[in-house]
């Protein structure tokens, strides 16, 4: 049986505490495994954070589902159109002097999600991400959330 | 001259980051060499490693010397994917990093 849960949000920095709290309870209910648990928090804070401290979004609404082995994060807002999936991301690279820190954030979610899609549903944003709970190969599948827009 | 010590909350995250790195640049003002102990923190998101990037760079600009220690496994699982394993130098324990900050 799939167990869900869902919390809705203003889209401010404050948020981000409440937001977080929300799935580690979520979490530790239903025993989640320690890494996996751990990046999809990472995931659920760098989307949202985006949403509230750089989109012009009010609200935010979250759910999250457990079934089939995998977690399932829909993450929807009604700021203007942001796709997370083809936004540009990069790790730090060369000298520390000359390391800039643009798109790092999102580096790390297309580097822990299993699949990432977006779509935009009349004025809102929808972003749904996946983190499957089992054994996975080095390859996951960034390639695979880009080509998975619906 | 001896090291800052500088120790992150628990979540260092989008929340609580700023307040990190304002600490912390106005704590290194007077010092060339400055260790972060991430030993009691959970948590880090790319908002807390802008704020260790900051600092590391405020040191470096000086010709100063930062290392890490202390890394829980979710955290040096972000760390490694981000890049920052390898422009910093990140020891397993306090002791190590502060021997290698004192060669």
């Amino acid at each position: 049986m799939a167990a869900a849960a869902t919390l809705k949000l203003a889209a401010t920095r404050d948020e981000l505490t409440r937001c977080d709290a929300w799935f580690q309870a979520f979490a530790a209910a239903h025993a989640l495994p320690e890494r996996a648990a751990a990046e999809v928090r990472l995931c659920l804070h760098e989307l949202a954070a985006n949403i509230a401290l750089h989109g012009s979004a009010t609200r935010i609404c979250l759910r999250v589902v457990l079934e089939r082995g995998q977690v399932v994060i829909t993450i929807i807002d009604d700021s203007t159109p942001f796709d997370p999936v083809v936004a540009s991301t990069a790790p730090l690279s060369g000298p520390l002097e000359d390391a800039a820190i643009g798109g790092l954030g999102l580096h790390l979610v297309h580097r822990t999600a299993d699949v990432l899609a977006y779509r935009r549903r009349g004025d809102w944003n929808e972003v749904r991400l996946i983190r499957r709970l089992g054994q996975r190969t080095a390859e996951a599948s960034v390639r695979e959330g880009r080509s998975a827009g619906n | 001259m001896s090291e800052i010590v500088l120790t992150p909350p628990y979540r260092l995250d989008s929340a609580t980051a700023p307040g990190f790195e304002a600490t912390s640049l106005a704590n290194i003002a007077g010092s060339e060499r400055a260790l972060i102990d991430f030993s009691a923190v959970d948590f880090v998101s790319s908002a807390g490693l802008r704020g260790i990037l900051m600092v590391a760079k405020r040191l470096r600009s000086k010709g100063g010397r930062l290392a890490v220690c202390g890394l829980r496994p979710a955290v040096a699982e972000v760390f490694a994917i981000s890049g920052f394993s390898a422009i910093l130098d990140i020891h397993p324990t306090r002791d190590q990093a502060l021997a290698a900050l004192r060669q």
